[in-house]
């Protein structure tokens, strides 16, 4: 006999609204921040309109893993790992892109987009195979905005039914 | 009916695939530079083809190789740019093989190969050694006065 109790509650879960387009994971320093304050200002406004979650703005405790990890799990449709030359040496990168390859299809969905911000700086080992949105090529520039608004606009599958087994 | 044909943006082939690109455009990221310059201006904004560049086409997030595979799948025609960077590089060998799967599929004139630096004389993967014997290359040449004949050349070699 199933657990009810189990499935419903994991039911509900399922049910939690992807209330953010994307989780922005991004380093520390004035740089990196200025950057993702001024990509989440054209994000976020007409004609985008992206829902962004910002760490610096949104979250409380900074350092509470449980809720960085619920939150990029369950509240946000994507991960924008955005990569500077401090950022890749920092922990919470390879933490956040760790949470983010354990949601189901995160292949399929493309759930993880990495932004470059400095030339060289290199990608995490985990995700070093995909395609990324490089702000460092001058000759780009012009393009990389549509395809990063074309990715986080991509399809994403539905959580699967939870089928109930009737005796 | 000819009305209709000319408003898509692809041409659909015999068994109803469509094409996307007028050609899809493997090049080394240190050539996106000539490609950007040289390639763009003559074959999209002249002679309005549309090209699949890495740059500009490939979506963020995707698995690079997703990325290679799945555009050269709708696209008329591979553009190989041959250099010494393109012959070093894992990605540039991994878009060669796939282009020579097109080759054996589709025959020869499916890809055209420009010769951007001679590499002909140096080692080179096997894949790239038997590109350079099925399909006739495209020089690219260091004088001016060579760039009517090249392209030309090049868009015979895409029609």
């Amino acid at each position: 006999m199933p657990d009810n109790k189990i499935t419903k509650e994991y039911g509900k879960r399922c049910e939690v609204k992807h209330n953010y387009d994307a989780y922005v994971s991004h380093g520390s320093s004035d740089r990196d921040r200025q950057f993702v304050r001024m990509l989440a200002n054209i994000l976020e406004q007409e004609p985008f309109n992206f829902h962004l979650f910002l760490p610096d703005e949104n979250l409380i405790d900074k350092d509470n893993n449980s809720i960085i990890s619920e939150t990029i799990k369950h509240k946000c449709n994507r991960l924008l790992l955005v990569m500077s030359k401090d950022y890749a040496v920092d922990k919470m990168s390879d933490f956040t892109v760790n949470v983010a390859l354990d949601i189901p299809n995160c292949r399929r969905d493309r759930k993880i987009i990495p932004v470059i911000i400095d030339r060289q700086c290199g990608l995490p080992v985990m995700i070093n195979h995909l395609t990324s949105a490089d702000f460092t090529i001058p000759e780009a520039l012009t393009w990389v905005l549509p395809r990063l608004c074309a990715a986080l606009r991509a399809p994403i599958s539905k959580p699967s039914q939870i089928k109930r087994r009737t005796t | 009916m000819l009305l209709v044909r000319s408003l898509q943006p692809y041409d659909r082939l015999p068994d109803g695939e469509e094409f996307v690109y007028d050609a899809f455009v493997a090049h080394h990221v240190d050539n996106r530079v000539w490609v950007i310059n040289h390639l763009l201006p003559f074959l999209e904004k002249q002679r309005k083809l549309r090209l699949c560049l890495h740059e500009r086409d490939f979506l963020p997030g995707n698995f690079i190789a997703d990325n290679i595979v799945n555009n050269m799948k709708v696209s008329r025609k591979v553009i190989l740019v041959f250099s010494e960077d393109f012959a070093d590089s894992e990605w540039c060998l991994f878009e060669a093989t796939t282009a020579y799967n097109r080759i054996l599929a589709e025959g020869a004139s499916s890809v055209v190969i420009i010769m951007l630096e001679d590499i002909r004389h140096r080692p080179v993967d096997n894949t790239i050694r038997n590109l350079l014997h099925a399909v006739a290359y495209i020089e690219w040449g260091s004088e001016r006065s060579d760039r009517p004949v090249f392209f030309r050349k090049l868009l015979d070699a895409l029609q």
